[in-house]
């Protein structure tokens, strides 16, 4: 265990040195800032739009960042010919697996939290009031944020970082889409889909911006119900990227 | 075997839809008194007292509002887990082969 977080440690040391995310980070706090200069023009609810584009920006942001991350960790370490060695003495796959994805998943944390602070600031730039359940909602961002990590870094071992990007773009429009939706993109084959859409991971778990911004409380219940069912899928995908990874010839 | 139907019970409303079961506004909410803050617009209302708006279907029905689904979703986190561990048992034995 040991090993794995002094490896996650040197991930994050290297993720820390492109320029990639601080582009990601910079654009979205762009976002932010511009969401926050658009005119109320007197309607007396801007708040509610300010929040509503301000999470959209963060989740979308999430999901460039997590591309970012981890589209290249596999064949960059394949490239520069550091796998091999690392595998040789000091890590078990499982371990490298783990140990990249740790590291990514502290810096998608990290930023969330960067962008919750940044949309704080806005919205209390603006006079808005900062509804309670603000924390609570970006920490399901984060913790989307962390599953769709998983999801590049375990494409990552099979597809090029240019496949990647727009795999999991797909992906994640596909998991946005409501049950009735997804059913509509082929509606011959409706009990085919609605058993293929129950198996998919469902970003709207996540989304709790909604109730906080009408002013619903979120149960707690359904906070860890939702943190349950993130980390799950999270397990999941790894547990495949491992069995992936595991077949893989490196020579 | 005795735990198909149970597991049957809760997955297939959930691919079926009918486990929805939305949470409703609550009374205060639609008397026409509001538990929202001001952030949400709420002057912006289109339905009487009493009476379902299909204008916010889609906010009653998302996951955080609708306690019918939860079950499912508590259910279906454990079959990933499991599943998880079942691959990465599996993987650890060819690993060691």
């Amino acid at each position: 265990m040991r090993r794995i977080l002094a490896f996650s440690g040197m991930t994050v040391r290297m993720l820390a040195r492109r320029r990639t995310i601080w582009g990601v980070c910079a654009l979205t706090a762009l976002a932010l800032l511009g969401i926050g200069l658009i005119p109320s023009y007197g309607v007396a609810s801007s708040g509610w739009f300010v929040l509503d584009l301000g999470m959209s920006a963060m989740e979308l942001g999430g999901l460039v960042l997590a591309i970012g991350l981890g589209a290249g960790i596999f064949p960059r370490d394949r490239e520069t010919r550091i796998l091999l060695p690392l595998l040789a003495v000091p890590l078990s796959r499982g371990g490298y697996i783990s140990g990249r994805f740790l590291g990514g998943a502290f810096v998608q944390i990290a930023m969330t939290l960067l962008w919750a602070v940044a949309l704080m600031i806005v919205m209390l730039a603006r006079g808005l009031p900062v509804p309670g359940g603000f924390l609570v909602s970006c920490a399901l961002l984060g913790i989307e944020g962390c599953f769709l990590l998983s999801v590049v870094v375990a494409l990552g071992f099979r597809v090029s970082p240019p496949l990647n990007a727009p795999l999991t773009f797909l992906g994640f429009i596909i998991c946005s889409l409501g049950r009735q939706d997804f059913i509509s993109l082929l509606p011959g084959a409706p009990g085919a889909m609605g058993l293929l859409w129950t198996a998919l991971p469902h970003m709207a778990v996540f989304h709790v911006k909604d109730a906080i911004m009408h002013g619903f409380r979120v149960p707690p219940g359904f906070v860890l119900l939702a943190v349950l069912y993130g980390v799950s899928y999270t397990l999941l995908t790894l547990s495949l990227a491992y069995a992936s990874f595991s077949r893989r010839d490196l020579r | 075997m005795t735990a198909l139907p149970v597991l049957l019970a809760l997955l297939v409303p959930m691919v079926t839809g009918s486990a929805a079961a939305p949470v409703q506004p609550s009374d205060e909410h639609l008397a026409g008194g509001s538990e929202a803050v001001e952030l949400s617009g709420q002057e912006h209302h289109e339905h009487g007292a009493g009476e379902r708006s299909d204008c916010t279907a889609w906010l009653f029905e998302q996951p955080w509002a609708s306690p019918g689904q939860w079950p499912s979703l508590l259910l279906l986190s454990t079959i990933l887990l499991a599943l998880s561990a079942g691959i990465l048992l599996v993987t650890g034995r060819h690993l060691r082969r």
